[in-house]
């Protein structure tokens, strides 16, 4: 009884900071772009800003909750929850450390992920549909192609480090890392993952379910206050779980020398969300036609390539 | 056709044009100043120079004025050469080197077509930095504001005022660098044709006064199609409008009526619709203000009375009158206007829809080579048909330049080589008109005479036509050598009018060109309706007055007036005593008359200019109007209050009552295809009527409120009231606004001609009526009421300024109005007593008018010519006898 | 190629986290606005202390969102505008008025803090534009040059005029 409800404990203290830390990162992400364009960035609420996203909470829960007349309206107030819900659901399977995490042992928590992040979609086409509007009906096309095509050799980029680590438990891929990070066995797993993981995310420079300069905002065009505030959110939640995700599988985890994992692991993760939003400060959309083909006719032939490869590798040398 | 190769590009043009007319009409651009498709060319500016080449070989070619070229066969031309180029360039520079700095506060600035040349040339900065050559400028008068140092000398100006529109009081002074245009002293420019300088100078030296008030630049207005309401000539005008106000009336180019030029009553008289007189509100007698819905059913519950009297109008649209008398019954519906003007007008309408008489058209009556004249002056009832009887009187010189080989652009020549020839006008009217200086024949005579004279002249054309009684005084050698004059020429023209006051004046005039014709002749006749839709009015049908009055007699019927100002037609006691008699009287209209005075009920309705609607023209030509003014709260056009008032449900458009009229009205069939449906659309977007640079959208009701509203909605015209829409000419629509690229002033309509000076490449309007009766051939019985003689007749004179009931109303012609008078011969004078100066009292059928009396020899014996329409003044409709009193000295105190 | 490059964006964008910032803290810290600045528009005064506009109807013609509303003034002579309307919650700032204006009137100035409350403080008459200075052109004065016989100006009495033609004079 007491370990239940230290486990419901754990969930909700982990889920609070999630969303919290991904509410927090709209601030970074403004504050550091601001850096990164020689601005200042927020900086008048609290200390050096440090409140804005209070101000911004405030803000968002305080405007008009409008749904337009032309909408679906169960879906449309459904989609943004669906969103946030599977993004925070793949969280689940994240082990932070050895003694934090709510089911790090499952012993599919690389699938377990794989499926939540593919369900994340539904939100967005839905939305998308729901919308009744072209420019959100046209993001959300964007979104489900964009998604499937990348989600292909997602998979396929984790399958070297399931095959070196001979387990789709996280823990357990975590625990083999102990010597040698898999990204340097794995290096082009690694990429193509992140490059995956991008788009998965539909960030710069694959935000193209959005891509504002030609479909105002695309799927969330007709969204106002919080339930924008839903994608919102379960964007930087999924800035945080594809660097975690990156970080278990390709950088160790929290293993790390004498600090405790838990420091290790939340400096990797800030290392690549502070990556993830220099992407955005640096690099430009490609064009529609070119990031399907980019997914397709190259990350795919790779990633068979490096499964071949590494599979090649393991047989042929013996353990 | 003839080949010509301009810039190596080989285009066929007409041959008889000069050069730079034939390079216009392909689109290809030369600058010119003193060249005008209408007043032909004079070479004086230098500004149309091009390079013509001898032949293939010809590399060096010659510098010459393309306005005073022949075109020949194969004829390669230059106009992109440098040379040439930049003489042209040069020429501009030296044009500007004494034109003021004035753009900015200058009328014409933005529609100036020296801006326009000066920019096509490539000139761009000014050299010239010695002094300034300065004018004193002269008052002109209301209509023209005068601002003599923006000439360029070109000499369009006399040219238009002395040479086309035959006037005297304006020249050309001085000598050398040093000329002037102007009067010889100041004063207001005689000519009713004065407005048309503002149009013809290629700059700012004649400009529109009354629009300098309330002056906008020509991009800042919503331009819309209207038709001229001030007489029935029917000129076809453009309405420029800004923010509710009419701020002016510019030419709508229409080859077979007006070209391009207009009056002075129809361009500075269209001010009524926003004047003190305008009707806004409507009421009750001895009551205030009704307000709208009180009054819409105040009328309803009129029309829905048993006995009702229509009375229908010649000014209102052919849609309005049709209503009142769909909603009174036909046997029920009268015309509204006197009984000669009916007579006359019936005739008309006969003659109209006769599929053998052609009426004329403005272009037609330009192109006659012998006119006769009968008992008519059109310089006051018609003043456009008369500047085109003026070009008509110079027939015989055209046909002497022909003779001589002389192309007929060629002005300076043409004119004075034809110096000496007569003009090709026969006149017969009672006194004085402004076209005797081109007419070779003026009698001044009674109307009586004058129709005497013109069975004659039938008779002696074709003695089958019915002979007449022999008259006092007419010579028979006269008449045959009129009669002769119309045979010698190849389209002779019949002009005939109301002012006769006798239908058998235009029954003589169809006579004679029935006579013309069965001699071959192509003979047309132009009769001169009263009023702007007096000749609609008229197929449309209905009783006339005298017949009216004879039911109200009987009492208690419920009068339902039409825009009709009845006090201007009938005797006031008739009138009185008959609205006394009457169960009620309603009164539509859209300005405070004396008839709106009397009425029981009156209701404001849409004017002309606030409407949509046909008028037709005394030609038979059907012509639509569009609405051009948008005010707040607007009224409704008549047909429309009628329409709700009597809840008729078949009309619930325009169109809708216009097909209905013209399955219900024998004659108007063809009405449909006048002017545009509602529905019309270009490509699925309706047509702009603002050009594309209205300015100020979101500023201009900002101080009412900052947001800013929906462009007014007309559900009636096809117009876009804002400027999004199509630009740009298209089939059938009238241009709201004459623009091109490059052309921003008046001369852009170049670029909408088929050919320079021939008819609108997209169509002109109007659709011309009639001509469906085939059986009425034949010869019309006349009958001479010859004056009683030795008694005074008093003979109608509606001046140009103030003749005209709507235009009388506008500040600009109401300052050019003189004191009404009373001019007779000295010999009459003398037989009654009277000297010049002194004031009479005239009195006539219990009118007595009370009128300064001037002596004019040019009057027969015994006629009184009498200055009559002007505001207030009693109704004189036609010629008729009466007597003239010596005030006394009672009377006097 | 395309990686090299991209990786060398990101590097040289990262660098920018060790650069000044080009920040400027407004309120506290005004920015330096030179004479030419396109903020609230004026109307000015030629060196004789008259309107300097002569409504011609340039500023409102050019102006890209038609936030320029004027009306020549119905009385003969002078060219004044009888109103003068600016509506401040439309207008760009962009200075075409001022290049179109061929007296020199109409001008922008450094000023750019109007903000308000309600969008209808911002629509701007005449007596709310016109100053009592030259503004940025001292000399200029429209009048002295133009053709017109205005403000007490007769004819040839404008710069570089010669008197008045005598019409009627016959001397060559």
């Amino acid at each position: 009884m007491v370990e239940i409800l230290i486990d419901i404990g754990i969930s909700v203290a982990l889920l609070l900071s999630i969303v919290t830390l991904a509410a927090f990162l709209t601030f970074v992400e403004r504050r550091l772009l601001g850096f990164w364009q020689d601005r200042l960035g927020p900086n008048r609420v609290g200390w050096e800003g440090s409140l804005q996203v209070v101000a911004d909470m405030i803000k968002i829960f305080f405007k008009q909750d409008w749904t337009p007349s032309f909408v679906e309206p169960v879906i449309f107030v459904l989609a943004p929850a669906i969103v946030l819900v599977t993004v925070l659901l793949a969280f689940a399977v994240l082990p932070l450390t050895p003694g934090i995490g709510i089911a790090g042992h499952l012993n599919i928590g690389v699938l377990f992920f794989l499926g939540m992040t593919s369900l994340t979609v539904y939100g967005v086409v839905l939305a998308g549909w729901a919308s009744n509007s072209k420019f959100a009906l046209i993001g959300g096309m964007r979104a489900a192609a964009q998604m499937i095509s990348y989600e292909v050799f997602m998979g396929l980029a984790l399958i070297g480090v399931v095959m070196q680590s001979g387990s789709f438990d996280l823990v357990k891929i975590v625990e083999a890392q102990r010597h040698l990070w898999f990204v340097v066995p794995q290096f082009f797993g690694f990429i193509m993952f992140l490059i995956a993981g991008i788009a998965e995310a539909h960030r710069l420079p694959f935000d193209l379910p959005e891509g504002e300069n030609e479909l105002g905002a695309g799927f969330h065009t007709e969204y106002s206050s919080m339930k924008f505030g839903m994608f919102f959110v379960g964007e930087y939640a999924s800035i945080v779980l594809i660097s975690s995700i990156t970080v278990i599988l390709f950088f160790g985890g929290w293993n790390g020398p004498f600090l405790p994992p838990i420091f290790w692991f939340m400096l990797k993760i800030s290392l690549f969300i502070g990556f993830f939003i220099l992407l955005r400060a640096a690099l430009p959309r490609p064009r529609y036609d070119q990031l399907m083909s980019y997914g397709w006719k190259l990350m795919l032939p790779l990633s068979i390539i490096n499964v071949a490869v590494t599979g090649a590798l393991i047989l042929s040398v013996p353990a | 056709m003839v080949k010509l190769i301009i810039d190596g590009r080989a285009v066929e043009v007409q041959p008889d044009q000069n050069l730079l007319q034939a390079s216009l009409s392909v689109n290809a651009d030369i600058p010119y100043f003193c060249w005008h498709p209408a007043l032909g060319a004079v070479g004086s500016c230098r500004q149309c120079a091009v390079r013509v080449y001898r032949d293939d070989d010809d590399q060096v070619g010659q510098i010459v004025m393309s306005c005073m070229t022949k075109l020949r066969e194969g004829m390669r031309v230059s106009i992109a050469e440098r040379e040439v180029a930049a003489l042209r360039e040069s020429v501009v520079e030296m044009v500007l080197a004494n034109h003021p700095h004035d753009c900015p506060v200058c009328e014409v600035g933005g529609e100036c077509h020296l801006q326009d040349m000066a920019v096509m040339t490539g000139h761009s900065g000014r050299r010239y930095e010695f002094q300034k050559r300065t004018h004193l400028n002269q008052n002109l008068g209301p209509f023209i504001k005068h601002e003599m140092n923006r000439c360029i000398g070109c000499y369009r100006c006399v040219r238009f005022y002395r040479d086309y529109a035959g006037g005297d009081d304006f020249g050309v002074f001085g000598s050398r660098a040093n000329i002037y245009f102007g009067r010889a002293s100041e004063g207001a420019l005689e000519s009713p044709f004065a407005g048309n300088l503002v149009e013809i100078c290629p700059t700012g030296v004649f400009v529109d006064k009354p629009f300098s008030k309330k002056f906008r630049r020509k991009w800042d207005m919503r331009g819309t199609a209207s038709v001229c309401g001030h007489c029935a000539v029917g000129c076809n005008v453009t309405l420029q409008e800004r923010e509710g106000e009419l701020r002016r009336v510019v030419n709508r180019y229409n080859d077979a009526v007006n070209g391009y030029f207009l009056c002075d009553r129809g361009r500075f008289g269209a001010d009524y619709v926003q004047s003190e007189h305008t009707l806004r509100s409507a009421r009750l007698a001895g009551s205030a203000e009704l307000a709208v819905n009180e009054a819409r059913a105040a009328l309803a519950r009129v029309l829905a009375t048993p006995d009702l009297i229509g009375i229908g109008s010649p000014r209102a649209s052919l849609e309005s009158n049709f209503a009142l008398r769909t909603i009174v019954g036909p046997e029920n519906f009268y015309l509204g206007i006197h009984d000669t003007a009916y007579d006359m007008l019936d005739v008309a309408a006969r003659l109209i829809r006769s599929a053998r008489m052609t009426v004329a058209s403005v272009r037609d009556v330009e192109q006659a080579d012998s006119v006769l004249i009968i008992g008519e002056d059109p310089s006051e009832t018609a003043p456009r048909l008369a500047l085109a009887l003026r070009q008509a009187g110079s027939a015989g010189v055209h046909a002497r330049a022909n003779r001589n080989a002389i192309p007929l652009w060629q002005d300076i020549s043409v004119r004075d080589n034809g110096c000496e020839t007569p003009g090709a006008l026969m006149i017969m009217s009672p006194a004085a008109t402004e076209l005797d200086d081109v007419a070779w024949l003026t009698l001044r005579v009674r109307p009586d005479e004058a129709i005497a004279r013109a069975a004659m002249i039938a008779h002696a054309i074709d003695p089958q036509a019915p002979p007449c009684a022999d008259m006092p005084g007419i010579m028979p050698m006269q008449v045959e050598q009129m009669a002769a004059a119309l045979l010698a020429a190849e389209r002779p023209l019949i002009v005939v009018g109301c002012m006769t006051g006798d239908a058998d004046a235009l029954r003589a005039a169809a006579n004679i060109v029935e006579a013309l014709m069965r001699r071959g002749k192509q003979a047309r006749l132009s009769f001169i309706a009263p009023e702007v839709n007096a000749v609609g009015l008229a197929l449309l049908g209905g009783g006339r007055m005298s017949a009216c009055f004879e039911p109200l007699a009987a009492g208690s019927a419920n009068i339902v007036v039409l825009e009709n100002d009845l006090y201007r037609r009938f005797p006031h006691d008739l009138l009185d005593r008959a609205f006394k008699q009457a169960g009620s009287v309603t009164v539509l209209d859209h300005i405070e008359t004396q008839t709106t005075a009397q009425a029981g009920l009156v209701l404001p309705v849409a004017s002309m200019a606030e409407s949509d609607g046909i008028v037709v023209n005394q030609e038979g030509r059907a012509q639509r109007f569009y609405k051009a003014i948008f005010r707040q709260t607007p009224s409704l056009p008549a047909w429309q209050l009628l329409r709700d008032a009597a809840n008729i449900g078949d009309w619930p458009t325009l169109s809708a009552l216009v097909r209905v009229m013209s399955g219900t009205v024998e004659g108007l069939e063809h009405i449909v295809e006048v002017g545009l449906d509602a529905a019309f659309r270009i490509e699925g977007i309706q047509p702009a009527s603002q050009p594309h640079r209205y300015s100020g959208r979101t500023a201009v009701n900002a101080h009412h409120d900052v947001q800013e509203q929906a462009p007014p909605s007309n559900e009636y015209s096809p117009f876009a009231t804002s400027m999004e829409g199509y630009h740009g000419a298209q089939a059938g629509v009238p241009v709201p606004f004459f623009w091109s690229p490059g052309w921003n002033s008046v001369q852009s309509v170049n670029k909408f001609q088929s050919e320079i000076g021939g008819s609108l490449r997209h169509g002109d309007e109007g659709v011309k009526l009639g001509g469906q009766d085939q059986d009425s051939s034949g010869y019309w019985p006349v009958t001479i009421s010859p004056a009683e003689p030795a008694v005074l007749l008093f003979i109608p004179c509606l001046p140009v300024f103030g003749g005209e009931e709507l235009s009388a109303l506008s500040p600009a012609i109401e300052a050019r109005m003189a004191v009404p008078s009373a001019s007779m011969n000295i010999h009459t004078a003398a037989l009654h007593q009277i000297t010049e100066g002194a004031t009479m009292d005239y009195v006539t059928q219990g009118a007595c008018m009370r009128l300064v009396t001037e002596i004019d020899d040019h009057l027969p014996d015994h006629v009184v010519q009498i200055v009559a329409g002007y505001p207030g003044q009693p109704p004189l409709p036609g010629p008729v006898h009466g007597q003239v009193r010596h005030i006394t000295a009672r009377a006097d105190g | 190629m395309y990686i090299y490059s991209s990786l060398r964006t990101l590097w040289f964008t990262f660098l920018h986290l060790f650069h000044k910032t080009e920040t400027i803290q407004y309120p506290e810290q005004k920015p330096y606005l030179s004479p030419r600045f396109r903020g609230r528009i004026i109307l000015t005064r030629d060196p004789d202390g008259e309107e300097r506009c002569v409504s011609c109807y340039l500023c409102a013609a050019v102006c890209p969102s038609d936030c320029i509303s004027l009306q020549k003034s119905s009385i003969e002579g002078d060219w004044t505008p009888e109103h003068f309307r600016i509506n401040f919650s439309r207008c760009i700032f962009c200075g075409l008025c001022e290049e179109a204006c061929p007296t020199s009137a109409i001008q922008l100035t450094p000023d750019f803090e109007m903000s308000e409350y309600r969008r209808s403080d911002l629509v701007y008459e005449k007596e709310h534009l016109l100053i009592s200075g030259t503004g940025k052109v001292p000399d200029y004065n429209f009048y002295r040059v133009a053709g017109v016989s205005v403000r007490g100006k007769a004819k040839g009495e404008a710069l570089n005029e010669a008197p008045p033609v005598d019409a009627r004079g016959l001397m060559p």
